[in-house]
């Protein structure tokens, strides 16, 4: 095969893949122009209407704020508890950090249904069943072992030399860590804080089992909605919610690389 | 074991009987190290790989703690001194320069921690940064830099804030030959313009000749000999130091008179020494300092010996050239330009008495 057909086929197969991956996306995003009141592809007619009724549906809007103040503080809470995790797995030499470890990659091992079974019956003695705070708890959960994982790939990274160089050259142990240990590490604690928010926002299941009504996430009010109508408005919300996590992703794609963030 | 022995009257740095061994290690890294070093003055540390020489440094940081004894710096006992306050400076193997800091904040981060207000701070670092040619670089990232910059940088930064004691850790080594060259002569002369006592660790002994008012040959993690290069390399306190420092040919020697010691198997030969010793004793002879002639009449047969040339090879402006007398394999030096011996011939090797050294023990 001559190279340009060559180029032609691998270029094709690449389209078709990217096409294949984001069909849903796109089904979607279409869908949601759409004038009719139900789900059918193609669309007919377009218009913006189905966004402006989301706008004006005053459940989604409150349940959008509520997600996005859970996923703030538990990305916060998550990424302060997973950087003293980290500095404790890292650099701590103690018997049982490899118990430590798999305690707190645990999480990312159980299926979220199980995990939500069991939040639930811890949550409820406490008194923080259906509370915004029993969730926030829950999300803080799910979310340590990326941030753990993320941070504490960053600090292995780190050269001890810097931080022996800073001591040599008058920084106290204080200074030290906020002058170049905590510096050095905010791509990996901002890209960490990002991941942690996107899977509190995007999180459906635990919310479903332990939210009652002070604490309806997103994810819980669109489910909520298709149980009795599909409409275009479930598109155009979802075409929201994809704008709205593509930022958190851009942020780590920045700060660093998306690959090294999930992957192994 | 040995009293403590008082610093010298002179002595700005003042290091006694350091003693550091790593857990789970056979013998110490470090072994009761001790040496003065006056102000202003730059101390080599030099040998191979793995005998100690970057923990001896370290443990003057303060960034290992001792075992034993103890480190003065300006008649001030560091030992309760924190790391920090210890004010010294110091350029890492690896640089160790701040990522997430431009060439500009890396310079002035001593600065920041003494407290000095930024504008201060910018002038002083300013300054430091026209020593060391990076005037242009201020603003840039650390991954953009390279090697020799980098260098220059790590420099700048552990000389801004006038340490008492500049330490460096073979701060050469990952530079090419030339940039090495060049490295060494400007840090030899802003240690000399800035006034600063030096500590520097190499296992290059070029570098430690040319540059250092001292050296500390170290082996095995115990000092074995401090002295001015020439010291070092005329006069070397045993076997070991000989034959690590320059090319040598050692000899076995019995005392036969006073001047002169007898070689088996190659007769009497003329040395510097007077005293009489016992046993087999090692003499030294550098290759430079023996004279190879060709043919000829023996003018004084006493203390020439006679061989064949074993092998020849051009070294850049000279020969090595191999000579065997009877059972020793002499290296000895030609000038390039003079005639050369062929291999198997007949030369006659002399060399002043005052070029030879006898040291302890055997070859
Ligand atoms: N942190 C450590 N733990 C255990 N052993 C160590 C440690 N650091 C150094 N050593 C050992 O101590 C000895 C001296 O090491 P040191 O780093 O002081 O040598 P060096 O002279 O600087 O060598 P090089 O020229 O290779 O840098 C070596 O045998 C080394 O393996
Ligand atoms: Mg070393």
């Amino acid at each position: 095969m001559n190279p340009l057909a060559r180029t032609l086929v691998w270029r094709g197969l690449i389209t078709a893949l990217y096409v294949f991956l984001l069909a849903p996306i796109i089904v979607v995003a279409c869908v949601s122009f759409d004038t009719r009141p139900y789900l059918d592809f193609p669309p007919r007619s377009l218009s913006l209407g189905s966004y402006a009724g989301v706008v004006r549906n005053h459940v989604f809007f409150e349940a959008m704020l509520t997600s996005m103040l859970i996923g703030a503080i538990a990305a916060t809470c998550s990424v302060v508890l997973g950087t003293m995790a980290s500095f404790g797995l890292v650099r701590g030499r103690f018997r049982g950090r490899a118990v430590f470890a798999w305690f707190f990659l645990s999480p990312m091992l159980a299926p979220h249904i199980v995990l939500a079974v069991g939040l639930m019956m811890t949550l409820q003695p406490l008194g923080l069943l259906n509370t915004l705070s029993g969730l926030v708890l829950a999300h803080i959960g799910i979310t340590l072992p990326y941030t753990v994982r993320i941070v504490s790939m960053g600090l292995s990274r780190i050269d001890p030399a810097w931080e022996e160089a800073a001591r040599v050259h008058g920084a106290s142990g204080g200074k030290v860590l906020w002058h170049v240990t905590l510096p050095v590490l905010r791509p990996n604690m901002l890209a960490a804080g990002m991941i942690a928010f996107l899977i509190s926002f995007d999180e459906a299941v635990i919310a479903l089992f332990i939210a009652g009504r002070h604490a309806t996430t997103l994810p819980l009010a669109i489910y909520e909605y298709i149980q009795f109508r599909t409409d275009p408005q479930v598109a155009a919300l979802s075409v929201i919610v994809i704008v709205v996590s593509l930022l958190p992703i851009i942020v780590i794609e920045r700060s660093i690389s998306l690959r090294r963030a999930v992957g192994s | 074991m040995a009293e403590t022995i008082p610093p010298a009257a002179d002595a700005f740095l003042h290091v006694r009987d350091l003693t550091k061994q790593y857990p789970g290690s056979p013998r110490p890294a470090v072994d009761r190290a001790s040496f003065d070093l006056g102000k202003g003055r730059m101390l080599a540390l030099l040998g191979s790989s793995g005998c100690g020489k970057t923990t001896l440094l370290r443990m003057i940081a303060g960034l290992v703690p001792p075992q034993g004894g103890h480190v003065m710096l300006g008649g001030r006992d560091m030992g309760h001194v924190p790391l920090h306050q210890r004010q010294m400076g110091m350029v890492f193997q690896s640089y160790a320069l701040f990522p997430h800091m431009d060439v500009a904040r890396n310079v002035g981060f001593g600065l920041e921690m003494k407290g000095m207000p930024a504008s201060q701070r910018n002038a002083a670092v300013r300054r430091m940064l026209e020593l060391t040619h990076l005037e242009n670089l201020a603003d840039r990232r650390i991954s953009a830099l390279s090697g020799g910059q980098q260098q220059r940088v790590a420099l700048a930064r552990a000389l801004a804030t006038e340490p008492a004691l500049l330490l460096l850790d073979e701060p050469l080594a990952n530079l090419d030959v030339k940039l090495r060259e060049a490295m060494r002569a400007e840090i030899r002369a802003l240690q000399k313009r800035m006034d600063v006592t030096c500590l520097f660790v190499t296992h290059d002994q070029d570098e430690a000749l040319s540059t250092a008012d001292e050296i500390a040959v170290m082996s095995e993690g115990v000092i074995q000999q401090i002295g001015t290069p020439q010291d070092i390399y005329e006069r070397p306190a045993n076997r070991f130091v000989a034959g690590f420092i320059g090319r040598a040919n050692f000899l076995p020697a019995l005392w036969q008179r006073p001047g002169w010691a007898e070689v088996p198997e190659l007769g009497l030969l003329a040395i510097a020494e007077h005293e009489r010793w016992q046993g087999t004793r090692t003499l030294m002879v550098r290759p430079h300092a023996i004279r190879v002639r060709m043919g000829g009449d023996m003018t004084d047969a006493l203390r020439a010996c006679t061989g064949h040339v074993v092998d020849l090879s051009y070294t850049g402006g000279r020969y090595g050239c191999q000579v065997r007398v009877g059972p020793y394999l002499m290296e000895t030096e030609l000038e390039a330009g003079t005639r050369l011996p062929i291999r198997g011939q007949e030369v006659q090797l002399d060399w002043p008495a005052h070029r030879t050294r006898v040291l302890d023990g055997t070859p």
